[in-house]
């Protein structure tokens, strides 16, 4: 530990700062961190920073050319502004295909095919006798059950023909796949393939001949079976090319039926081609009713024989119009960011071609539109229509031998017919997935006709994970209770419609299930997608099961989360039976105030946490009473985080009950204020400037007891002290509140005398509280304390004209003008803005009441990671409130979980250097204030702090990120919410629990220079601790109002107070990191400056020493003894001063 | 009964200042013609107090060390491990710790006080000391204790940095101008003889701040008795208040009174002045009102123009509206290079 210098080590630090942390390198995750730190040193600040853009007059009044005017023209009709042209055109040269990777793709197709059609074949075989199958090939299909009649035997494609996007070009980077369609030759198929999975069998076998044959071939990396469209029955052929090109594309060859094969007729959604007596091994109830329709398993049937016509009908009419396929393209990433196409029954993007044909062919679309006018087209289209009410169709034939929509509408939830008028494009499709469609398309509807600056932004570049969505989520976990579930739903038609896919089959039942359950509780739910597995060709196909979990995602509706009441229709009705089935033994009969006897069911619920979770009991209930899923299957992730922000005894609620009883003592307090005689002049206006008035503190404050015992009361001044020989006392922050007073012209117009009167002003008010209400006061020069029901105030009268005052220069000539000053600033800021913020906030919170939870749980976490004391809280306040006022692409969280994941990408990924984040408060700023708000800022970038926050009230300066973060502590914060939050959201979408949900919030230590250890008898809010200590000190409060009435311990924080003057004496050499809630540690960092060698100057000898380098006199910090100072300094709160002397050479 | 006649009614009242008016500021420049730049400065009061104040810190501020006789710059080349106390070079150094428990040492760095010739300081010469880098937890009694033994001191000043003039005493007040928390500082040390200064210079040290006959408070125990006198006292805070306010009501008044007399005189040259006492009220001289009046004249012009009238408007405009287009066309370029450069165009 301590200095060692030496010539060269010196040299070489004044050279490079960074070499200061070279210990760090080669240690993992430490490594990471290190060099990300030293990128931000050494990163210029120009650079990446946008200019005001200056041209010259003559560039600007030249003569426009015809091409530039089309140009124009062309922005201003096809497009919304030349910004959105431009990123669009960007967005498209991204995920487009290059002409050098065509080239490459097309002929690694041509290789393939030339080795497909080189397979041999294989004599014919029963198709149960599958023994002529070579051993390292299995048939990628559940064959259940085994026995079915019918030959096969294996012969080269009749065709292979590439269908899909590839060939129309719309196909977007990354995971480019070319769909291949092999043509078995009819000599394979036989009569009545179509019934009872016996063309899917042979279809299975012959893609398992196949496979077998091309993984021998040294042309491909890897070749293994998938599903097509996640489909059970419908295996395919994935083939990857060798070496560098692996993930250049993926060929997936599907094998179909000849033309013609099939007769339409018979694949009609209405008919059964899977019998029971086969299936279920029994006939369906001996009386004779008629087979069950399969229309799911009819589909896919069909849409085998389909693949060439819907390609030949996309490249009709899409062939020539590269607006359309730019449409399309975009529409493919919406889609992507969304996770709407993934998975089986997603909403693929071939759906969302044939949706841009359809909407051709009604004209709703031209083809000479741009890509983006197609994008708003077909939002505007899915926003408004309801295909699982109104279906279409692309059949323009009236054939009367076509099945009617209403066929359909009764077989599918919902209906896309394609041009024959017989397949339903959207037969997968559940009504959830369509509804999210559906509800996506509409929020950006509103994003794009709201003129919005960054919609391009919003719309196709924020992905929409589901964790981040939505607010509540659950995971049904092992998938195999799904099969009881479908037995106990008696879903027997359906699993003999889905092949057994039992997963599908209950997905629509359980989901109408919970629909209904949650009612007006719920906005809209969404549920996961099985994904679509791969595998090796070896292995059997995945079972239903493994395809992990089942996921659920609930968006919440405010105002319907605070009822504990689900009200049912009177007893003597003929629903209320159907309530009771549907509720089961939670329903009870109640009489209500009305006189009305009602069945109801009650939920157990206190607190505003415990109320945003009903939704929990709700699911839990049903899903045990109708599907017989117990309580242990469903993982219900909804409210881990809520232990963050708990009471420190009460652990069912999140604090709102006791920040508004909080509130509530202040109303009182104000409208005592408002009728206080005797004041000379009287208060016209009473207004909250603490974070506890607007809800946002992160722990509420608690009634304070005082025990007289633990205290060394001080009784002329009513007050009590702190002792030496007790633990600190339980910390008491006064809550500050502003006191205008009616205006008066008799005020002295000079700043000293001001501050003077206002101080006589401060007595006289303590004076008169005490005398007419009793109220503990105690005053001083600037504020008086008043303690009320145990809660503690600080009033602050305000002269409305002192920072006018303050301001006021007169120049030479004689003429005043203002000029802003520090003290005006800092007084404007606490007199003025801060009550104006505090209730807007208050106001946002009545609004959205997940406010409150989002901006607490949000300065919890930065607080936790050391780097609580740069941000202030009015600036961290205000970035939760950005997530609610501008929530887009995403709705305002009503879950402090969502709210919280939302702020650390919003953190993570903001650029601050060119962007204010403007908090439109109240809705008063217009779009073009906006506008003139973003150039202005760009013009003063290099005046402006950091990280700039824009409100309708401080358009400008920006008041509450003035004096930090500096550039280093916000990179800082950016580098641990990028890595908090991918780490979060794994833990919460992990089916099997979130584990140890603290892990985000436990600082990293490893980056600090030295650590001071403090002693928890001094930290008179160690209970706050992240992990809140099993035991600790006694901090001297009664659980029940004591005799005593004396002042309690105010502001007493010794941690607090050991930093300041950390700070004062050693804030140029180090800066000093802690966690205000229970931290036991203080982290020190040097400055990268502070180490290197300056001349003797009487302003720099700060806790320096002269050394001699090179003949010459320097100054470099007394290291040794600022080590003993931090102990010296903090005498009795230090434990250790724990100096990492390997991380620095002076 | 009314706790002093500062909150009293009448106390205010004694007081009558207009609210909206300027500070003693007359319109008397705008009314009696602006070209009068000549006389304005006669009417304003000759001494502006804020002027003196900034003279002095630009004074102090450049004065720099360097510029002070030193001592020959030595060339001896050690590590501090090696020679703990420099005080081998021609700077005085005095190590200096808080008690015998501390194994390091900070250094005072010392000189006797002098200043350049024409340079005004209220500090003695030859019996100042000055004194660099005194440790936060050393305070005026305790340097006073520590430095006794070099010659009678007479008193020890503590500041944040170097200022040649000794501040004001009687404006620190205990309720209105709170200390704050001290940092590194410098000290200015006056001795009652010049022989304490030269001894203080061949001091050798190491000097204990905190010793068992002298205990000086740190951490806790300081934390607690600062918590104690930072209980206020309302009663003293009451007096301190009515004094200051009792005298400012005399300034103000005698202010007011000598306005009276001059209302109306006028002076040698014939000017009368105007001020916002008088019986018609005057446009205050404030840079705002001047703005506004501004504004006002522009606005009025604004309404007589003709727009889009002639051919050569309606071209101008339209070329106007191109450049405009042309403008945000560049700006939203620049804006995508940045994208571009950060990668900001690859979706997912």
């Amino acid at each position: 530990m301590g200095p060692a210098p030496t010539g060269e080590q010196l040299c070489g630090a004044i050279g490079e700062p960074e070499v200061m942390e070279p210990a760090l390198e080669g240690t993992g995750k430490e490594g990471k961190k290190a060099s990300s730190r030293k990128r931000t040193l050494a990163e210029p600040p120009a650079k990446g920073l946008l200019q005001p853009v200056k041209l010259s007059r003559a560039e600007l009044y030249k003569e426009p050319t015809n091409e530039e005017l089309n140009h124009l023209r062309e922005t201003e009709i096809l497009f919304h502004s030349s910004l959105l042209r431009l990123q669009v055109e960007e967005l498209l040269k991204e995920v487009r295909l290059s002409e050098k990777k065509k080239d490459r793709i097309d002929a690694f197709l041509r290789e393939v095919n030339q080795r497909v059609v080189r397979v041999p074949s294989v004599p014919e075989t029963e198709l149960t006798d599958q023994a002529w199958l070579p051993a390292g090939v299995r048939v990628p299909l559940h064959q259940v059950p085994y026995a079915v009649k019918g030959c096969f035997r294996f012969l080269p494609p009749a065709q292979v023909t590439v269908v899909g996007s590839y060939l129309l070009g719309t196909c977007i980077r990354p995971d480019i796949n070319v769909d291949v369609a092999l043509t078995m030759p009819r000599e394979i198929l036989q009569d009545k393939d179509g019934l009872n999975q016996r063309y899917f069998r042979k279809r299975a076998l012959y893609l398992a001949h196949l496979a077998h044959h091309l993984a021998q071939d040294p042309l491909f990396g890897s070749v293994c079976f998938s599903y097509t469209n996640g489909c059970h029955l419908k295996p395919s052929l994935l083939l990857r090319p060798r070496g560098k090109d692996e993930r250049l594309v993926t060929v997936r060859l599907h094998p179909c039926p000849p033309p013609d094969f099939f007769r339409p007729c018979r694949l009609l959604p209405t008919k059964n081609n899977v019998r029971s007596a086969w299936y279920r091994g029994q006939s369906p109830a001996g009386d004779g009713s008629p087979e069950p329709p399969t229309p799911h398993y009819n589909t896919w049937v069909l849409q085998d024989t389909a693949l060439e016509s819907h390609l030949q009908l996309l490249s009709t009419m899409l062939g020539s119009a590269q607006g359309l396929k730019d449409g399309v393209a975009l529409l493919k990433v919406w889609l992507r960011q969304r996770e709407l196409d993934k998975g089986q029954g997603g909403f693929t993007g071939f759906l969302v071609s044939m949706l841009v044909v359809f909407l051709v062919s009604t004209h709703k679309i031209h083809t000479t539109m741009s890509g983006y006018q197609v994008l708003r087209s077909v939002l505007q289209f899915l926003a408004t229509t309801d295909l699982t009410v109104n279906g279409i169709s692309l059949c323009l034939s009236s054939d009367p031998s076509l099945p009617a929509l209403a066929d359909f509408h009764q077989a599918f939830s919902v209906v896309f017919l394609d041009s024959s008028g017989r397949l339903n494009l959207c037969a997968d499709v559940t009504a959830s997935t369509y509804h999210q469609v559906q509800y996506e398309a509409r929020l950006s509807m509103t994003l794009l006709d709201s003129r919005a600056d960054d919609g391009f932004q919003l719309l196709l570049m924020t992905p929409k994970p589901m964790i981040r969505a939505f607010d509540h989520v659950l995971h049904l976990h092992p998938l195999s209770r799904l099969q009881a579930a479908c037995h106990r739903l008696k879903l027997w038609p359906e699993l003999q419609d889905n092949g057994g896919d039992y997963v599908s089959a209950a997905l629509g039942p359980l989901t109408t299930l919970l629909e209904q359950g949650l009612g007006t509780r719920l906005k809209l739910l969404a549920h996961s997608r099985p994904p679509v597995p791969e595998w090796g060709i070896s292995q059997d196909p995945p079972k239903h099961k493994d395809s992990g979990s089942l996921t659920l995602g609930l968006l919440l509706r405010p105002e319907g989360l605070t009822s504990v009441l689900e009200l049912g229709p009177e007893a003597d009705q003929p629903e209320a039976a159907k309530f009771r089935q549907f509720w089961g033994f939670r329903s009870e009969l109640r009489r209500f105030q009305d006189g009305a006897i009602r069945e109801a069911v009650v939920w157990e619920a206190a607190s505003m946490s415990q109320k945003r979770l009903i939704p929990h009991q709700v699911v839990t209930h049903l899903l045990a009473l109708h599907t017989d899923i117990p309580e242990t299957c469903v993982h219900y992730v909804g409210g881990p985080l809520d232990a963050l922000i708990q009471g420190l005894k009460q652990t069912s609620s999140t604090g709102e009950e006791a920040l508004a009883v909080a509130v509530c003592c202040y109303d009182d307090l104000s409208r005592l204020l408002w009728g206080l005689e005797g004041l000379p002049l009287t208060v016209s206006a009473v207004q909250g400037a603490h974070p506890v008035l607007r809800y946002t503190e992160v722990f509420p404050p608690t009634p304070v007891r005082p025990a007289s015992s633990f205290y060394e009361p001080l009784q002329e001044r009513s007050s009590l002290l702190p002792r030496l020989d007790k633990p600190c006392p339980a910390y008491v922050e006064p809550m500050t509140v502003v006191c205008h007073l009616e205006g008066s012209g008799q005020w002295p117009q000079d700043a000293e005398a001001v501050q003077r009167v206002r101080a006589a002003f401060q007595l006289r008010l303590a004076e008169l509280l005490t005398q007419q209400h009793g109220l503990q006061c105690c005053a001083t020069a600037t504020h008086t304390d008043v303690l009320k029901d145990g809660f503690v105030f600080r009033i602050r009268v305000a002269y409305q004209r002192e920072p006018q005052i303050l301001k006021e220069v007169q120049s030479p000539e004689g003429m005043i003008s203002l000029r802003d000053t520090p003290a005006s600033l800092h007084l404007e800021r606490d007199t003025r803005q801060l009550p104006l913020l505090t209730s807007a906030l208050h106001g946002l919170q009545q609004q959205h009441p997940a406010f409150s939870g989002v901006a607490r749980l949000a300065k919890r976490w930065v607080r936790a990671q050391l780097l609580g004391e740069d941000f202030t809280d009015e600036s961290l306040d205000l970035v939760a409130a950005a997530l609610f006022l501008h929530p887009e692409p995403f709705t305002p969280p009503s879950s402090p979980q969502v709210g919280f994941l939302r702020f650390l990408y919003l953190v993570s990924t903001f650029d601050w250097k060119n962007n204010p984040l403007i908090v439109n408060l109240n809705n008063e700023l217009t779009v073009e204030e906006q506008v003139e708000i973003r150039s202005g800022f760009l013009a003063a970038r290099t005046q402006l702090p950091v990280m700039v926050i824009v409100t309708p009230q401080d358009r400008k300066h920006s008041v509450w990120t003035q004096d930090g973060p500096s550039a280093q502590i916000l990179q800082q914060l950016v580098v641990l919410a990028a890595e908090a939050l991918p780490m979060l959201e794994k833990q919460l979408m992990d089916p099997r629990g979130p584990g140890d949900i603290r892990t985000v919030f436990r600082p990293p230590l490893d980056i600090y220079d030295v650590l001071i250890r403090l002693s928890p008898r001094h930290i008179p809010r160690h209970r706050q601790a992240v992990d809140s200590p099993a035991a600790s000190f006694c901090r001297g409060l009664l659980s029940q109002p004591g005799p005593s009435s004396l002042m309690p311990v105010l502001g007493y924080d010794p941690p607090q107070l050991y930093l300041m003057q950390l700070r004062e004496a050693f804030g140029d050499l180090a800066l000093f990191f802690y966690d205000q809630h229970g931290g036991e540690v203080i982290g020190v960092l040097w400055k990268p400056t502070s180490f290197q060698p300056q001349p003797f100057k009487a302003s720099s000898t700060k806790g320096r020493m002269v050394m001699s380098r090179g003949g010459e006199l320097v100054m470099v910090p007394n290291v040794e003894a600022i080590l003993e100072d931090f102990a010296v300094l903090g005498e009795g709160l230090v434990q250790t001063v724990e100096a990492r002397s390997e991380r620095w050479t002076v | 009964g009314a706790p002093g006649r500062e909150t009293g009614g009448p106390g205010i009242a004694g007081r009558c200042l207009g609210v909206g008016g300027g500070r003693g500021s007359p319109g008397a420049a705008a009314r009696l013609g602006v070209s009068s730049g000549g006389l304005w400065p006669q009417l304003r009061s000759p001494e502006d107090p804020r002027g003196a104040l900034l003279l002095a810190h630009s004074l102090g501020a450049s004065l720099s060390w360097s510029t002070l006789p030193l001592g020959e710059p030595t060339t001896v080349h050690l590590s501090p491990r090696a020679n703990p106390f420099p005080s081998t070079f021609a700077r005085p150094a005095i190590p200096i710790k808080f008690s015998e428990k501390q194994q390091a040492s900070h250094y005072l760095y010392v000189r006797a006080h002098g200043v350049r010739q024409g340079t005004k300081s209220t500090w003695p010469q030859k019996r100042t000391l000055f004194v660099l880098n005194v440790p936060p937890y050393c305070t005026e009694e305790s340097l006073s204790r520590l430095l006794s033994s070099c010659g009678l001191v007479q008193s020890v000043e503590l500041q944040e940095k170097p200022d040649l003039a000794e501040s004001p005493k009687e404006s620190r007040s205990k309720f209105f101008h709170p200390k704050p928390v001290p940092g590194f500082q410098v000290a200015y040390v006056v001795f009652q003889k010049p022989s304490g200064v030269s001894a203080a210079l061949a001091l050798k040290g190491p000097l204990l701040v905190s010793t068992e006959s002298h205990p000086v408070k740190s951490g806790i125990h300081k934390w607690i008795s600062d918590y104690a006198d930072s209980v206020p006292d309302p009663e003293a805070l009451r007096v301190e208040v009515d004094t200051f306010m009792e005298a400012y009501d005399q300034k103000i008044a005698e202010e007011e009174a000598k306005a009276k007399e001059e209302e109306g005189v006028p002076d040698e040259e014939g000017w009368v002045k105007v001020t916002r006492r008088g019986r018609r009220p005057v446009l205050p001289r404030t840079e705002a009102a001047s703005l506004r009046v501004l504004e006002r004249e522009r606005r009025k012009r604004a309404r007589k123009e003709l727009l889009n009238f002639y051919a050569w408007q309606h071209r101008e405009s339209k070329m106007e509206h191109l450049a405009q287009l042309r403008k945000k066309f560049e700006e939203d370029k620049q804006r995508i290079e940045l994208l571009r450069a950060q990668r900001k165009f690859r979706p997912y």
